[in-house]
């Protein structure tokens, strides 16, 4: 006698409906219960958008499942299109789960140390299949989820949804705000190039301006690991970038998220009494339920996006690497990123730890306040004449301050550095690295006689050459400084130096320049150097 | 809710079909990286060439007497230079490690040469400027000299023998030629003459600066003055034993063994002719 006799229910199935009929059977009762509460017809009669059958099975995962007891079970008709939120607050999270995939990737290929980190890159960009794609992705992904992240505050000041009783949901976004731009600034000193350790140098030199001294040296030495950027400070932002910064985010995202849910979606301003919330209230006839009408939605979001991305990084972008960090070269030029330009813009105003630290600092508060200190209860656009003129004054503001901190503005360098800089720029490959090197022919050029060089793009080069000389000889920057280059003239020569290698040496004088060809310390001439090879292929990118 | 359907579907095909492009293109795309950053190192390379060791081994990698040997040469890519040191390893790894760990004594391939200084360390791990990455550019862009001594099937030139010269030597009594002032000039540059004797502002060492006069004049009063402890009885005789027989008459300040000692080798009559001829004409 068998002590122990196994029983497999399937087996009866099997022989009392057939093996086919049994084994769907089974299936769907494994989707439903993965689904808690949706078999396969249910599903597919939510791709297809049927009336809901009565009892609803649709309300179960709501109830019983723990991913859609997130989601509410309808929304208010007016909140479930497009308008009025855009879903800027769904793309955001939608961003932060796009970039947790690719960086989780991209993880794998990573050591956070400077002896290797660089090296990465290169093994990343030639050795690891979708390697490139997944940088691309991730460095996109972290650019547009700034602007979505800065677009969906911008409309929810816009729209007033900030006020009572969503005050908490407006702070904790403020911070969700503060994390998003500290994650993409932090994601920059990762590669060990000269773009991200300089960026960042700028942001950790603005902690060092805090007063009193002592705070600002220990912030300084909190930041980079030491006087200078070393492997401690790569460590520590690193960590920051995949542990700190990801778990401070998740934990206010669930914040954030679960005050929307329990305060439900806010309804455009004209649609609801002065001073009143109904967003709870919705009536049975408004009501727009989770499933089928909404995920169908997310569904179409989440594919047509990530399709989008993917179109983008596989033709038109492509992050950028620059040369490998070195603390003894600043290239020309360096900025922070595009979205503390502003910072950067404020800097040049005065003092760094005024301008740098307490005023931004002092920004933040109000900023985090904002819901507490502006308790007027519209939200109507005709009663907020003076909000809505603040807010649109405020981003005026920024933009200004972002464009003076570009390099456009008030940043003293000599012309004649600037001439061959846009030929040969520092920061980026530019037109000289991705001209045809074939038809970059040996021969000494003068920039006043592009007309009659011997191949097109020679002729295009010397052509802007010579324009950027024509601007250096008189402008209001250089009559300022009281360097402009009086009688200037550019010269590019081209030297076969070896095997597949040309040596383009460009020469600006002025002033009638030296006598003797670049030499040290040389008046009135610059000179620089540039060794090309014939497929060093920079028009790829990085 | 149809079209979300189809154009989420459609979508979602669109991504598919983009990553099998890039599965397809990848292998070639990881390859022309791999050889574009290649050539990035070699221009890199070049630039710090240019930086760091132009003032010993020259811009054009030639090599200058007394202070660095050829790079750009046949016999470093043929491994003749490397089987003389003993080295059994890779030309590559030779001169990666050279530039790495410099050299404290100069090699036994060039006690001829007299060098004076020794190489110095380069990488970072033995105390020198220059990281990992950079030490592989230099190298990258040295051994990138060695391409053009291939032939077409990609076998090393044979070394292009030392032309038979006819040499001075050091006798102060031979009888030289006439000679051509303007070529003596160029063969002050050619000889790397002025890779050393550059101490006034003006230029080399011999142009007359401030109240010092042109190498003529100052010939002419030396083998005159008391101190004077060579063999000359003329000026060109005096800049003769200076150029072949460095060491016997050292003008205060400078150290013996610094110049080279083998020009009476190195040199034709004519040349030593030529040079002293150009000096002559400094006043």
């Amino acid at each position: 006698m068998a002590v122990f006799k196994p029983h497999l229910p399937i087996l009866d199935d099997i022989r009392s409906k057939g093996l086919i009929p049994a084994l769907l059977n089974k299936t769907n009762e494994a989707v439903e219960r993965l689904t808690a509460g949706l078999d396969i017809e249910d599903i597919r009669s939510v791709l297809r958008g049927d009336p809901a059958p009565r009892p609803n099975p649709r309300l179960k995962p709501h109830a019983d499942g723990f991913w859609f007891h997130m989601r509410p079970t309808y929304y208010h008709i007016l909140t479930s299109g497009l308008y009025p939120s855009f879903r800027l607050g769904w793309f955001s999270t939608y961003f932060f789960v796009f970039e947790t995939i690719t960086g989780l990737i991209l993880m794998l290929f990573y050591t956070p140390s400077p002896l290797v980190a660089y090296e990465n890159m290169l093994n990343l960009l030639g050795n690891v299949p979708f390697g490139r794609l997944m940088r691309d992705l991730h460095k996109l992904g972290a650019e547009l989820m700034v602007i979505v992240v800065l677009l969906h505050m911008l409309r929810t000041l816009i729209t007033g949804n900030y006020k009572k009783p969503r005050q908490f949901t407006w702070a904790t976004g403020v911070i969700l705000l503060g994390v998003t731009l500290v994650l993409s600034f932090s994601g920059y000193l990762l590669p060990w190039d000269q773009l991200s350790l300089w960026a960042v140098t700028i942001g950790a030199s603005m902690a060092e301006a805090i007063q009193p001294q002592f705070v600002g040296d220990i912030a300084n030495l909190l930041l980079r690991g030491g006087p200078q950027f070393n492997a401690n400070g790569l460590l520590r932002w690193y960590l920051g970038h995949v542990l700190l910064l990801p778990l401070v985010g998740f934990i206010f995202f669930g914040v954030h998220y679960y005050k929307v849910v329990i305060q439900g979606h806010s309804l455009p301003p004209e649609s609801e009494p002065v001073g009143e919330d109904t967003a709870k209230r919705v009536p049975t006839d408004q009501r727009v339920y989770f499933m089928p009408d909404v995920i169908t939605r997310e569904l179409l979001y989440v594919s047509l996006t990530t399709a989008l991305l993917v179109l983008a990084c596989v033709f038109f972008y492509h992050a950028p690497l620059e040369p490998h960090a070195d603390l003894l070269i600043t290239p020309l030029h360096t900025t922070a990123p595009w979205y503390f330009l502003w910072l950067q813009g404020l800097l040049k105003i005065g003092d760094k730890f005024i301008w740098g630290v307490v005023i931004p600092g002092a920004a933040t508060a109000p900023l985090l306040l904002l819901p507490y200190l502006e308790v007027g209860p519209s939200r109507r656009y005709g009663d907020r004449r003076v909000g809505l003129t603040m807010i649109m004054v405020t981003v005026v503001i920024l933009a200004i301050l972002s464009y003076m901190g570009t390099p456009r503005y008030l940043v003293s360098s000599s012309p004649d550095q600037e001439v061959v800089a846009e030929l040969l720029p520092q920061t980026h490959p530019g037109p000289l690295r991705t001209s045809n090197w074939m038809d970059l022919l040996p021969g000494e050029y003068n920039a006043a006689d592009w007309q009659s060089a011997p191949t097109l793009m020679l002729r295009n080069l010397l052509h802007t050459y010579n324009e950027e000389m024509e601007k250096a000889e008189d402008n209001p920057k250089c009559r300022a400084a009281n360097n402009c280059l009086i009688d200037g003239q550019g010269f590019m020569i081209v030297e076969d130096w070896q095997k597949e290698v040309r040596r383009v040496t460009f020469r600006v004088i002025w002033e009638g320049g030296p006598a003797d060809f670049c030499q040290p310390g040389a008046q009135r001439e610059f000179c620089q150097t540039v060794y090309l090879h014939q497929f060093s292929n920079y028009g790829q990118g990085e | 809710m149809t079209w979300r359907v189809i154009v989420g579907t459609i979508s979602a095909v669109l991504t598919m079909i983009l990553l099998g492009f890039v599965a397809i293109t990848e292998p070639d795309r990881m390859v022309g990286f791999t050889r574009a950053y290649g050539s990035r190192q070699i221009e890199n390379g070049a630039a710090i060439f240019e930086n760091s060791c132009k003032p010993c081994h020259r811009l054009d990698g030639k090599g200058v007497p007394a202070k660095g040997p050829a790079l750009n040469t046949v016999e470093l890519f043929n491994g003749t230079r490397t089987l003389d040191a003993g080295w059994t390893g890779t030309i590559d790894n030779f001169v990666r490690l050279t530039i790495a760990a410099g050299r404290p004594r100069p090699s036994a391939y060039y006690t001829s040469e007299n060098f004076l200084d020794p190489m110095p360390t380069w990488g970072e791990d033995y105390g020198g400027p220059l990281r990992k990455d950079e030490v592989d550019a230099l190298t990258t862009y040295i051994m990138n000299w060695g391409e053009s001594y291939k032939d077409a099937s990609g076998n090393f030139l044979a070394p292009t023998p030392t032309p038979l010269i006819d040499a001075v030597g050091t006798d102060l009594n031979v009888e030289l030629p006439q000679g051509n002032a303007e070529r003596g000039a160029d063969l002050a540059t050619a000889q790397a003459c002025t890779a050393c004797h550059i101490d006034s502002s003006t230029g080399p060492a011999w142009l007359p600066t401030g109240d010092v006069a042109g190498m003529g004049v100052r010939a002419e009063e030396r083998y005159q003055s008391g101190d004077y402890t060579g063999a000359a009885t003329s000026a060109a005789q005096y800049l003769h034993e200076a150029i072949v027989q460095p060491d016997v008459y050292l003008v205060a300040g400078f150290q013996p063994g610094v110049m080279p000692k083998n020009f009476g080798e190195k040199l034709t009559k004519q040349d030593l002719a030529d040079l002293i001829a150009y000096l002559l004409t400094i006043k």
